[in-house]
Formats: structure tokens, sequence, C-alpha cells
């Protein structure tokens, strides 16, 4: 066995856990707590890329709650319906129920952990309309906290934690997860990890297309996310699902942040076009919402913009104070600098880029209602694991289930110990880079590959460009041999090259196999623009066989267990 | 704040060295936030241990608001606690602190410029252009150098003509590393630089480089010198100059690549069989077949494609 890692001088670490939580964000911190929950005598241990403290979608600035089911606004069933809707029909209702089921639980306890949600002054939670039909938004005046409580909690909990330690991929034994490997992205060691449950929750692929900057890491998602748990996923065997519905935001031109109409509309503005008047009545986000803004602002009706100036001057200090103290300053900034004020001009919106993130739209890691992904002792949770729609109310409460139900699997289970060659050519793998800190650097590489995302999967989707694109991305594996790395740091960088480039390949195959539109703008195919019930009432899934080949393949949509008429209640956003 | 920590925050200032690296050690460990000031006043701390334990400290916290301190150590006149800042902001830095990086390269500080420039590759931003321009002109050759790689990790730079100068600095050093980032540049002059320094410059590795960039480059313009090189004496250069003729193909390289397939580097001999199947003529099918008894089994395995994509070839003109 050849031993790269000491050859270039990094030891290899070993570790061992019972549960392996891959990610500490929402997802992974509320894993790790939930998991010792359970069984306080078990070994949990949170393996995070970053640091804690401040990792994941939640430090990039959190107004609020999304998706809250609270007895008294709303019910499961109801919320059920509406994601059901959202989401084309396309969901395993028993896994987006039990976000419904459970969310206001996580809402109370992270409340006892001293997360402040909004209240009115009877003491009610507040809950504000931003849905098509129900009240599902809760304001979180102090987001800003949320990841130091959680942080704490997890110390508390006695759930170890560590950072730094990038994850590359699933060791599978036995057609069993057994572990996983990675590296430090500090000091350079190899590391390795058994352990009898993985729990991914890596969060999102941000990292796809190119945002209008340029800059690799203004994204809208958490630059770190780049994938990693897809692509681990996938080389595990696991099975992908919908990954054709991509993900892509209504953001603030020239600005790196949500347009955050949840926060302004309950105040009273809205979306509008150049002329000032409304095109959308609702500014939940969904795929059929953004083919309308799609819409719009190639209409000769664009710009479109977020419209405040019919408000009284108190209700936009309120507004202001909301989005610029909440971990947003640089957004007080940004306005100034480019002379707008939300009392005199709309604020100019945009279209994304493309990123794949179940917890925004559908795309992502199979799991049902267990968190089970289809590879045994593998759970997924959060922005990459498929319960659509699930923002951070899902994240917790797929965070808890996966917990829950991991510690649960392992109980009569012991080690195994990984196969060195295995291990032999994840290292040659993995520090390739390295061996040649000459080699193109990942900035140049990642970018030519998000440009070729840009040019060829950026919705609406053309049949040609979408095969020139997957060419393209098969062939760059090859480029990606070529890159070269000069520190761990830069390492990590390249590895996440390669995840992004697993991503790029599977969202185009899965665009070009789905031959119908879907979920608007998601999945708006120029070559077959009508939603195709007959055929496509389905899960589209992928998978890595055997021989190394991406297959892909139809799933059927589970029995619902409340009942939606999708022949009645088409979504529709669209003022006309 | 609690009376646990601020009693460990009274002995930073403590006399004696050990009081201050447990002080230390501990508020790492409590993870309090409001340990993070007085921290960072330690880092004025006389003692470079101190320093550097500060920094690692500050490091685990990754507050922002330590980032310009934690930059302000970049000048350090002790290695260590460089070294320590440098790593912490590899992860810490973000487009935000742009300005304020730039604002050191302004400073006559050779180690804070020097370790600003390594800390540009991870913003990358084409913003930091200008700023960095004026080292590419530095007496020091190391900073020349920092400053050419930094050139090459920032994506949106296509043309940068000042680059080419450095591809004939009087140190090889700077030279090795100019010539990897014309790889990724688009201004005329770069493939005629690069062709003239593949077969001229006096230093192996710059010509080695020179191939590399080439290959990159993939230019048509540059097969002469490709073909030259292939038979340069160092068997870094001749196989990157083979791995450069895969690319651009040419029946022009058709004779040095059928002597490469008896180099004496394993290496040479396998790419060189790959570019003859890529440039899949007739001609080379015989030497190839001589290579099938190659006592490398890489060679074998890549002759044999190479024969196997040649006959493709034929059977697809042949039908066509
Ligand atoms: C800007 C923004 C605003 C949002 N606003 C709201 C809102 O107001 N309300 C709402 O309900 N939802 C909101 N969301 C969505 C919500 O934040 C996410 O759905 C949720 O936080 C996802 O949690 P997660 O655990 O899946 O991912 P994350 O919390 O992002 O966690 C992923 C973690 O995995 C780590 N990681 C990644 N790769 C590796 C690897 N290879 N090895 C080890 N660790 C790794 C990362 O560092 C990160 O810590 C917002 C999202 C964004 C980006």
């Amino acid at each position: 066995m050849t031993n790269l890692n000491t050859d270039l001088g990094f030891p290899t670490q070993r570790l061992q856990a019972d549960v392996l939580v891959v990610g500490g964000g929402t997802a992974g911190t509320m894993a790790g707590i939930k998991a010792k929950q359970a069984n306080p005598d078990s070994d949990v241990l949170i393996l995070e890329k970053a640091n804690i403290r401040r990792s994941g979608a939640i430090a990039m600035g959190m107004d609020g709650v999304n998706t809250a089911v609270i007895p008294g606004n709303s019910t499961p069933e109801q919320y059920v319906r509406e994601i059901t809707i959202a989401n084309d029909g396309i969901v395993n209702q028993k896994a987006v129920y039990e976000t419904g089921r459970l969310g206001f639980e996580v809402i109370q306890e992270l409340e006892s952990w001293g997360v402040k949600f909004q209240k009115d002054p009877d003491g009610n939670y507040d809950l504000k309309q931003v849905h098509r039909v129900g009240k599902y938004v809760l304001p979180m005046p102090e987001g800003k906290d949320l990841k130091k409580i959680l942080t704490r909690q997890v110390k508390r909990h006695g759930v170890k934690v560590t950072n730094r330690v990038m994850a590359t991929r699933v060791i599978v034994q036995n057609g069993r997860a057994t572990g996983v490997v990675g590296f430090d992205v500090r000091s350079g060691d190899f590391v390795v990890i058994q352990a009898k449950a993985v729990i991914l929750c890596t969060g999102a692929c941000g990292r796809l297309g190119l945002p209008a900057s340029g800059y690799l890491y203004g994204t809208y998602e958490n630059p770190t996310n780049a994938g990693d748990g897809y692509a681990m996923a996938y080389h595990a065997g696991a099975e992908m699902t919908n990954i054709e519905c991509f993900q892509i935001n209504p953001l603030i031109k020239d600005y790196n942040g949500p347009a955050c109409a949840y926060v302004a509309s309950p105040f009273g503005a809205y979306t509008a076009n150049a002329e000032g008047h409304r095109f959308i009545n609702c500014d939940y986000w969904s795929g059929q919402m953004m083919l309308d803004i799609y819409k719009e602002l190639n209409s000769g009706n664009g710009p479109v913009h977020l419209k405040m100036y019919h408000l009284d001057d108190d209700t936009i200090a309120k507004i202001e104070s909301i989005l610029w103290a909440n971990e947003r300053p640089s957004r007080g900034r940004f306005h100034e600098g480019r002379g707008e004020n939300y009392r005199t001009h709309g604020v100019e919106m945009n279209i994304s880029e493309i990123g794949l993130c179940s917890g925004h739209s559908a795309s992502g890691v199979w799991v049902n209602e267990r968190a089970e992904t289809t590879v045994p002792g593998l759970y997924a949770a959060g922005d990459m694991a498929s319960v659509p729609h699930n923002y951070m109310i899902g994240a917790f409460v797929y965070g808890r289930i996966a917990g829950e139900n991991a510690v649960d699997y392992l109980q009569s289970l012991d080690h195994l110990e990984p196969d060195p060659d295995f291990l032999a050519a994840e290292q040659t793998r993995i520090y390739a880079p390295l061996t040649q800190p000459n080699g193109i650097p990942h900035t140049q590489v990642e970018y030519k590959l998000r440009r070729l995302v840009n040019d060829y999967l950026q919705p609406p989707k053309s049949p040609h460009k979408m095969e020139i694109g997957l060419e393209k991305f098969v062939a760059y594996a090859d480029t990606l041999t070529a890159m070269g790395a000069r520190d761990p740091h830069e390492l990590m960088r390249c590895n996440e090259v390669s995840f992004i480039r697993d991503c790029a390949e599977m969202a185009a195959r899965a665009s070009l196999y789905r031959k119908e539109t879907r979920w608007g703008l998601y999945h708006y195919r120029l070559d077959y623009p009508d939603r195709n019930d007959a055929e496509w009432f389905c899960h589209v899934n992928l998978k890595r066989t055997e021989s190394g080949e991406m297959e892909l393949f139809k799933r059927p949509v589970e029995p619902y267990i409340v009942d939606v008429d999708l022949k009645r209640e088409v979504y529709d956003v669209a003022v006309r | 704040m609690d009376s646990e920590l601020s009693q460990w925050i009274t002995l930073l200032r403590s006399p004696l060295l050990d009081d201050r690296l447990v002080a230390i050690k501990t508020l790492q460990h409590l993870g309090d936030e409001d340990a993070i000031a007085p921290l960072i006043d330690a880092l004025q701390d006389d003692d470079p241990t101190v320093q550097t334990l500060v920094i690692t400290t500050l490091w685990e916290f990754a507050h922002p608001s330590a980032i310009p301190p934690l930059i302000g150590c970049l000048g350090s006149p002790y290695e260590a606690v460089r070294n320590e800042a440098l790593s912490a902001l590899k992860e810490l830095v973000s487009t935000d602190d742009l300005m304020k990086l730039l604002d050191v390269l302004q400073t006559g500080n050779f180690h804070a410029q020097l370790n600003v420039l390594v800390l540009l590759r991870k913003i990358h931003d084409a913003q930091a252009l200008p700023f960095i321009l004026p080292f590419f002109e530095s007496e020091n050759a190391e900073l020349r150098e920092a400053a050419v790689i930094t050139l090459r990790y920032l994506n949106q730079v296509v043309r940068c003509e000042p680059a080419l100068a450095l591809a004939r600095d009087p140190s090889e050093v700077v030279r090795r590393a100019a010539v990897l980032t014309l790889g990724h540049l688009s201004d005329e002059g770069v493939v005629p630089l690069l062709s003239h320094l593949l077969t001229e410059d006096t230093d192996w590795q710059v010509r080695r480089n020179a191939a590399q960039a080439l290959d990159t480059l993939a230019d048509p313009a540059a097969i002469a010198a490709l073909v030259a090189a292939v038979a340069d004496p160092e068997w870094q250069v001749r196989k990157f100059a083979v791995r450069a003729l895969q690319k651009v193909t040419d029946s022009r390289a058709l004779p040095a690549l059928i002597n490469a397939l008896a180099d004496e580097s394993s290496d040479v001999r396998r790419d060189a069989a790959t570019a003859l199947g890529n440039l899949g003529q007739t001609e080379a099918l015989s030497a190839l077949q001589q290579t099938l008894n190659d006592p490398d089994i890489d060679v074998r395995i890549f002759s044999e494609r190479a024969i196997a994509q040649i006959n493709q070839t034929l059977a697809q003109t042949a039908h066509g």
C-alpha cells in the first residue's frame, strides 16, 4: 500500500464513534444532541469542516422560521397540502408530514434553550402569512444568536466535536455505512473515523452556478457547502432524487443575500414590476414564483423590485432595523453605497445562480420519513436530504429523527476495520493536488467549471445545451487531475471542486431525463414546456451502479396520506 | 461578566509567563465570547509564545472582530507568530476584508506584504490587481515570486502584460512561477514567449513549467517549440512537452513522438503513446506495436489503447 500522506509528511488520525454526524450546522447539531438524549451512553461525534460556532447556513443571518406549524394557527395536514401543491405533487407526504408534526416541539425546545421567537402582546407566537394560504412564518428577532445557543447545547449534552476536518467519502462495508474518511484542513492529517451509523448533514450544494459577481464564494447559500454530502452519498451508493429540481432564488441585484420579502411583506411590502404593479400574489419562494419573475424580467416590464416606498416612515424604519441588524449590517452599507433608500426607490432584484438544495426546493439524497437513505446505517438530514421545502425547522426535525433512529439502529452492531486498499486509494485521490503545488490553482478550475454550469444548465433548459454541458462535465474529471494545492486549506478547496463536478453531472443527467416541465423555473424545459403527469408524475432518482455508472430511473410517488386534488389545485401565483 | 471568567482575564496580565499561558488555555476551553476583547489586548504581550497561543485561541473563536488585529500580526518579528496568524486568517478572511489587506500592502513590512499576497489568493478578487502589480518590480525576489503566483489565482484576470516581463526575470525562482502564471493569460506575447523559454531557458524547471503552461493553453502556435522540447536533456521537460502534444495534435509532431516511444523515461514513453493515439495516424502503428512488450505495464496499456484508437479512427474515415 502506498502511503501518500506519510510521504507528504501527514500522519493518520484514527477516531471511533457510535454515531458520527458529518456537518455541524442546523441539522447536524440537532442530530448530535438528539442521539445523545436518546442514549446518553452512546459516543456521538460531530465532524465539522469549518468551526461549529459559526458554520452553516444559519450563520448567514436568519430572520425567522419559514415553516412553523403551530397549533391554533395551522395543522400538519394543512402544511402537507400546501407543500404538496407548491411542489407540484412530487412529494413523499409521510416525510413532509413529520416536519409539520414535530416542528412545534422543536420550537418549544429551542425556546427552552434561550432562542427568542416573536410574540404578540398577549404572549402568542406572532405568525405571519407569506405562503399562499396559512400562516407559517415566525420571526426570530435575535436570529444571530442561534448558532451560539446550539453550540452550547452540543457541549452541554456531551457530544464530541471535531472542527476543521472535511469528510470526503463514506466508508461502506458489507452493504452498510461504517465510517468516514477525510482530512484535517488545518494540519493536513489523514482522518479515518469508524462509526456504527453515519448521519450526513452537510447542507446544500451552494457552489454549483457562478454568481453574477464572478466571486466563487459570493453565493446565496453558505459557500462552505459545496455539495459535499450529495457527492458522498452518491459515491456510497445511495439514491439521489429530483436533482433536476434546481434551487433559484430572488436576490437583491449585486448584493449577496436574499431579498427578504418574508420580512418586509407582512409590513405591506411586495414584489413589483418596473411600473410598480404587482405581478405575483404570493412571496413564498417556489419554482412557479421564480418563473413569473423570470417572465416579468424578460417581458419589458422589468426590472423587478421589492416595493416599500408606498409605506410610511415608521414602518420602513422597523423593516430596516430587522433587515440590517440581524447579522447583515453590510446590507445597510450596501444600500447606502448605491444611494438607495427604501423610502424613495424599490430595491432592484435579480435571479440567483442555480444550486441544489432540498430545503428550498426538492433536490437531495433520497430519505424516507425515518431519515434513512437507501444505504443501511447512512442517514441524511437538512438541506441535502430530499424532504422538500424543509428550511430551518425541517432541518431541525430531520436532524432529530436521524439522531434518534441512528441510535436505535446501531444497538447490536460492531465497528468494522476499514479496508486498507480503500484507504490507500482515498489517500491517493484526496492528496493528489498537494503532490503538485504548481498545478492549476483551484480558483481557476472551479471558475471554469461553474461558468460551464451557468452556460449550459441555467434554466430555461435546452436539451442541446445540456448535452454539451454533460459532455464537458464528464471530461472535466481530467481537468481536476491537473489541480494543485499549496497547503491543506487549498486542498479543501480542491476536494470541493470535485464535489461540485459530481453535482453538475448529476444535475445535467437528471435534467435531461425528466422530459417535461415542472416546478416552474426550477425545471423549465424549452423542448417540453408543459407538465406531463401521465408520464412524469414520479420521482426521478439516480444512483451509482456497481460498475460506477450513473443510472437514472423513475420512482413512483408514495400514496398520499392527505388528500390533494392536483387537477384543481394547481400552484399558481401569477396575477392576471 | 461572571467572576470565573474575570478571574482568568485578570490572570492574562500576570507577570508570570506560566500564569498567562494557563489563562489563555482556559479561556480557549471556556469559549465565552466576552473573553475576545481582552484576548485581542493580549496580542500585545511581550512573549511570542503567549502571542502565538492567543492567536490560536482567537482563531478558535472565529469572531470577525479579531480579523484586523490578526492582520496586524502578519508582520511580527517572530516567525511562529506570523505563521499562526497566517494560518488563522487563511480560514477567516473573506471578501469583506479585502480593503484592510490591501492597506497592508502599502506598508513597508516585508513579512506582512508577503503574507498578504498569500491571503489574497483566498479572496481571489480581481480588484486586488493594481495593488499586486507594483510588487512585480520589487527589489525582493520573494515578493516578485509571491505576487506573480497570486496573479494566477485571480480567475477573472485574463490579460496582464506586466507579467510577461517576470518570465525574463534574473531570478530563476521568479521565472519558474511567472511562466506557470502565463498559462492562464491570453496576452498576445504569451505563446511566443513561452515557446522561446521552453527551448532556450537555462533552468530546466523553467523549461518544464513552460511546457506545462503551453499544455494549459493548448495553442497550436507552440507546435514547433513543443516538438523541439521532446528532445530536451531533462526527462520532465520531455514529459510535459509530450503531454501538451496530446492536446495540440499536429502531424509535424509525428517523428518526435515516435522517437519518444523509445525514451529512457517510462512516463515519456507512456504519454507519447497517448499523444500518438490522439494524432490518429497509421504511420505510428508499427512503432506502437513494438512497445507492446515494454517492461513498463503502463506503457503497454496506453500503447494498446493508442493502437485501438488509431484503428477506430481509420474505420470511421473508411466509412465516412
Ligand atoms: C442566506 C440564508 C437565509 C436563510 N433564511 C432562512 C430563514 O429566514 N428561515 C428559515 O426557516 N430558513 C432559512 N434558510 C434556510 C435554512 O437556513 C437552512 O435550510 C438550514 O439551516 C439548513 O441546515 P443544514 O444543517 O442542512 O445545513 P447547514 O446549517 O448549512 O450545515 C451544513 C454544515 O456542514 C458543514 N460541512 C459541509 N461539508 C462538510 C464536509 N465535507 N465535512 C464536514 N462538514 C461539512 C458546513 O460547514 C456546515 O456547518 C436560509 C438559508 C440561507 C442560506
